[in-house]
């Protein structure tokens, strides 16, 4: 398939210098009209270069100042985020280290562990029959029953999570 | 794009003095080089996407991946064929995170900018119902070879296609616009 004339480039001066489509040779006419491939760039090429001509009056493009003031911040924000990754990175590094030590250091502290949570069943198993003490006195006394056992250990577990949202607030 | 107010500008001038982030070219050859290209690649960006809005941000940021870009241009062709290529790799990028062809809804006058009537604005209005029927691809070799007169080696460095290949995406690009005219041409 023939894809390419020798004479396009002629119909495009042809078209350019505004001799097209009434003043041009009658040798490149003839040549066009038996041509389909220039006859394509006859039909194509004055409406593409029209359409330039007069688009281009009414292009409205911003400052070249704004462009460069734009391209400067933008560049200065990409820098400091490129900055920052490290700092990201590090952290991440950091806590993922600091797992690993944790798990790796359990079966050396475990007997410190069962220590500690033993205590922590006596301290427990103290602390309950007092509790209820308190609560059966204090039923005796307001005719109501206070669930002291529950209110404390809700106290337990909410006290570090409001502890850590007041801490992110700030 | 939103429009600037004298506040904005004097802040971005504050911002910007307080320590300028190093480009290859400096600000003045910057601004004789936009001087020199913004409308051309203006007026490409707006015939490619069919879009005046889309072509402000596209020439924005076309001009600030040219200004990061760090390559050592041989010649001012060299540096707008470069340009040019940013630019259309934008639009290819823009419209496969849409995932949609370019707009087929033809651009109005008032968008791209009209000058003239009759004949000229039907003239026109043709030509912009057959640019929103084509492929992105055959509409900015279609431009840069009718608009700009840009070489098949032009072309090719611009798209990043062979320039062997430039011929035959060419010749169909136009037998589908010249086509297309011609029956716009029968309707009317």
């Amino acid at each position: 398939m023939n894809t390419e004339c020798l004479r396009e480039q002629d119909v495009m001066d042809a078209v350019a210098s505004g001799r097209w489509p009434v003043r041009i040779e009658p040798e490149l006419r003839d040549h066009v009209n038996a041509c389909a491939i220039c006859q394509d760039v006859a039909v194509v090429s004055p409406v593409i270069s029209a359409e330039r001509d007069e688009g281009w009056e009414n292009v409205s493009v911003p400052p070249s100042s704004i462009v460069w003031w734009r391209a400067q911040i933008r560049a200065r924000e990409e820098a400091a985020r490129a900055a920052a990754r490290p700092i990201a990175v590090t952290q991440a590094v950091a806590v993922a280290c600091l797992v690993a030590a944790a798990v790796a250091l359990i079966p050396l502290a475990w007997p410190s562990i069962a220590f500690g949570a033993g205590a922590v069943t006596d301290a427990i198993e103290w602390i309950t029959p007092r509790a209820t003490a308190v609560s059966n006195a204090f039923a005796l006394v307001t005719g109501t029953g206070l669930p002291i056992l529950p209110f404390a250990a809700a106290s337990l577990l909410l006290a570090p999570i409001l502890l850590y949202y007041a801490l992110t607030e700030e | 794009m939103r429009d600037l107010t004298l506040a904005d500008i004097e802040q971005l001038r504050a911002r910007t003095t307080e320590s300028d982030v190093a480009f290859d070219m400096d600000e003045e050859n910057f601004r004789a080089f936009y001087d020199r290209t913004a409308r051309v690649l203006h007026a490409y960006l707006a015939r490619v996407t069919g879009d005046a809005q889309l072509a402000d941000d596209l020439l924005q940021d076309t001009y600030y991946r040219f200004l990061r870009a760090r390559t050592d241009y041989q010649s001012e062709a060299h540096r707008r064929n470069a340009l040019f290529h940013i630019a259309s790799n934008l639009v290819r990028d823009t419209f496969r995170r849409r995932r949609t062809t370019p707009p087929i809804v033809e651009a109005t006058d008032v968008e791209l900018g009209d000058s003239g009537s009759g004949a000229r604005t039907e003239r026109r209005t043709d030509l912009r119902r057959a640019f929103a029927r084509l492929r992105p691809r055959d509409r900015e070799l279609l431009w840069l070879a009718y608009a700009q007169g840009s070489s098949h080696q032009e072309i090719a460095g611009t798209l990043g296609v062979k320039t062997s290949s430039i011929k035959l995406l060419l010749f169909r690009a136009r037998r589908r616009l010249a086509d297309l005219l011609r029956g716009h041409r029968h309707e009317h």
